[in-house]
């Protein structure tokens, strides 16, 4: 009876995180490049807790440690991002970019490479090109790529040309999804170097990749997550009160 | 508490910056030389965070003017001029500052000054002289006017200005701007010198707010704000069942 108690609590516990993936992903859901996530699941056997953990620190381990094996209740057991496309909007800006394949390589001020697909840049005041938060965005071979001041065209494969003249290539590289740590809604840190996209990246100017996330899909997500979490709270109550039964009228028999 | 109410509440923010917006938008549709405003809602590049600690919403709402050329509306002013492509005409703001703008309405004063919007003085200033009649401004910016003689006579030049990257000029309000650390090196010429393009007179340039564009903005906006209130009510309610868990 008490192990009923703690699979409803932990089932509850994991309901507010997947809510959080959730409220997030329809929060972003017009953010540019924004990838989102899903609740990966695994069968009943791996969410089992181990008897035999050694340190005992998330509150989880130490419940099952006081009760013997038990299933979690949890109906989520991680989040994983959603490397889907998001939708093309035309903006006709000369410079939003939006790729088809592969990501943007932007250098922060420290250094960091960050993978994107949100390709909102711009001059910074020497002319080079910039992310919004004025990252260098990287080329070919991972150098600044400073624009003249006239209009530039962008071509499929990323090559920049100023009046037909060719002056640089952005580069686009690919990664396998398990290369990827978010860093930021739009943004990931690679491991390891990314490869050249197989085939065109499909890079169009003027416009801008939209969000993958789905409000309708998530919505639905949201309801039945929070009738979950209404159900393991019906049944904590359910347990309270048998509880209550076996406490205080148990020995007035 | 959970970060559901920080993310549900940033999209109740950011669709509120979105329809402010909007609202500012079509408020100009009809104001001359406005560019329009476009909002875009961006995440923040945050290298190392726990993923748990991450999900807080819409991080960014950048706001970019755009310059794009809008339709130019005839006049017959002699005394006015539209700009052809993406330069600004310089003046100065009452204290003196050199800023930037695209609203060729010129006027004179008492004293015989030539003011551009609200009794701003051109850069370098230009002043008609008593009693002389008939200001205009021909395609290269030369003002000129009637003298006592009746012959037309040549006062000064507007100057222009080009920028790198007009995107990052600051807006001051009144159509004026002035350049930001990221504006570049700035171009200085005249209508039809070399880069420039000739002027054109009795035309005044319009809004390039585009309605159709807006109301589409505002309906993506609207109902941004209102599944974001909808995930707020629901996290309100599980709240509620956690605070009354055993009932």
């Amino acid at each position: 009876m008490i192990k009923g108690l703690y699979s409803a609590f932990t089932a509850m516990e994991a309901a507010w995180r997947y809510q959080d993936v959730v409220s997030n992903n329809i929060a972003n859901a017009d953010t540019i490049g924004y990838r989102r996530e899903f609740a990966t699941q695994e069968s009943f056997a791996d969410v089992l807790l181990s008897q035999s953990t050694p340190v005992a620190a998330p509150l989880p381990i130490r419940i099952q440690q006081i009760v013997g094996q038990i299933g979690t209740g949890a109906f989520v057991s991680g989040f994983a991002t959603d490397f889907q496309a998001g939708v093309s909007l035309p903006t006709g800006q000369e410079l939003d970019l939006a790729v088809n394949d592969g990501f943007f390589q932007l250098e922060s001020p420290d250094g960091t490479i960050f993978a994107t697909r949100d390709g909102r840049f711009d001059r910074d005041g020497n002319g080079d090109l910039v992310s919004s938060h004025g990252y260098y965005v990287l080329d070919e071979n991972g150098q600044h790529i400073n624009l003249p001041p006239e209009a530039v065209s962008v071509a499929v494969d990323g090559t920049i040309a100023v009046g037909g003249n060719e002056i640089g290539r952005i580069g686009i590289v690919d990664f396998t999804p398990n290369q990827l740590t978010r860093a930021g809604e739009a943004y990931f840190t690679a491991q390891g170097p990314g490869q050249p996209t197989i085939g065109s990246p499909g890079l169009m100017q003027g416009f801008l990749e939209g969000s993958n996330s789905s409000v309708v899909e998530e919505m639905t997500s949201l309801m039945a997550v929070q009738r979950a979490y209404q159900a393991n709270q019906a049944v904590l109550a359910k347990l309270d009160g048998t509880l209550d039964l076996a406490a205080g009228q148990l020995g007035t028999l | 508490m959970p970060s559901i109410l920080g993310s549900s509440s940033s999209g109740l923010v950011r669709a509120q910056d979105a329809l402010d917006v909007v609202g500012h938008n079509l408020a100009n549709v009809n104001t001359y030389a406005y560019k329009k405003v476009r909002l875009v809602y961006e995440g923040r590049p945050m290298p190392q965070v726990d993923p748990d600690a991450a999900r807080l919403g819409v991080a960014e709402a950048t706001q970019d003017r755009i310059f794009s050329q809008a339709m130019v509306q005839i006049t017959e002013n002699p005394f006015q001029f539209s700009i052809e492509d993406d330069a600004f005409f310089r003046l100065q703001d009452y204290d003196g500052t050199t800023v930037y703008s695209r609203f060729g309405n010129l006027e004179t004063d008492s004293a015989g000054n030539v003011l551009a919007f609200k009794g701003r003085l051109l850069q370098p200033p230009i002043t008609i002289p008593a009693l002389w009649t008939q200001p205009a401004i021909d395609e290269a910016g030369v003002v000129s006017a009637i003298d006592l003689n009746g012959e037309r006579q040549n006062l000064g030049q507007l100057t222009l200005a080009k920028f790198p990257n007009p995107q990052s000029l600051e807006a001051l309000g009144d159509g004026l701007y002035v350049e930001s650390a990221n504006t570049g090196g700035i171009t200085v010429g005249s209508g039809g010198s070399e880069g420039f393009a000739a002027l054109r007179p009795g035309a005044l340039e319009g809004s390039n707010v585009d309605v159709a564009e807006e109301f589409t903005n505002m309906i993506v906006a609207q109902r941004a704000y209102a599944f974001a209130a909808k995930t707020f009510s629901v996290a309100d309610q599980m709240l509620a069942l956690a605070a009354n868990i055993t009932q």
